[in-house]
């Protein structure tokens, strides 16, 4: 069951409830495993998710074997309603994907102050199955997704 | 790094169960097809290459996020 269970698209309330998924224990996080590490990073694989309730909508996932890495993630439907994301057959095997609606969707952002700008990867999401903890992320050949993907900038308000 | 001449309508077979044929020359473009099993990921090179630098870039990026959270809630009509 999906401890973070996050508003639907299609709801009518879609964009007025929290864009990051939420729950009781979001504070103290949840331990998530990349099987096989992040894109380009191998030995990135075990991350504190957690959700800060004066983030949000932003969450954070903070690197178990390396302090010095951190980073945010947001829900990435706000950013691109449209957003679909075909997993190969070897991602779903590889986080044990089961159920479509019990698995979340969540875009990494690059965050700049200098200009204020908000990046989001499309190309790479992070895909997590909150069953079992384990999490990929899959790089989508779409030439529709970029890898930098402006979420917010001063110029866009 | 194994170098091999093929032509086109040649291939060659990875593993018994992968196979890349060469489809067509056209200047410096060569487009070749991929039989694989579904299980195997077939990425362009520079795509994963760029994801790798913008998880880098992620990982590095000082930022505040109780003033992002805010520029973002707004985004969404709320109140900061």
């Amino acid at each position: 069951m999906n401890p973070f269970p996050r508003p639907s698209a299609k709801s009518d309330e879609y964009g007025k409830q929290p864009m990051v998924p939420i729950s009781q224990n979001s504070f103290t996080g949840t331990e998530i495993t990349f099987i096989n590490g992040l894109g380009g990073c191998p030995d990135w694989k075990r991350f504190l998710y957690r959700v800060d309730p004066n983030q949000i909508p932003i969450a954070v996932r903070q690197n178990l074997d390396d302090p010095a890495i951190s980073l945010s993630v947001i829900d990435l439907f706000p950013v691109k309603s449209d957003y679909a994301i075909d997993m190969s057959q070897a991602d779903r095997l590889l986080v044990e994907l089961e159920d479509a609606d019990d698995d979340a969707m969540l875009a990494t952002p690059v965050i700049k102050h200098e200009p204020t700008l908000v990046i989001a990867n499309l190309v790479g999401p992070i895909m997590i199955e909150w069953r079992t903890s384990k999490a990929c992320q899959p790089v989508l050949d779409n030439p529709e997704y970029s890898v930098r993907q402006p979420v917010y900038s001063e110029t866009a308000e | 790094m194994l170098i091999l001449t093929r032509k086109i309508d040649e291939s060659i077979v990875i593993s018994d169960n992968i196979t890349v044929t060469v489809l067509e020359i056209s200047g410096e473009r060569v487009k070749i097809g991929i039989d694989a099993p579904r299980n195997v990921v077939i990425l362009r090179q520079e795509l994963q290459e760029q994801v790798h630098q913008e998880n880098i870039e992620a990982a590095t990026a000082a930022a505040d996020l109780a003033e992002v959270s805010c520029r973002l809630k707004k985004i969404s009509g709320k109140d900061c």
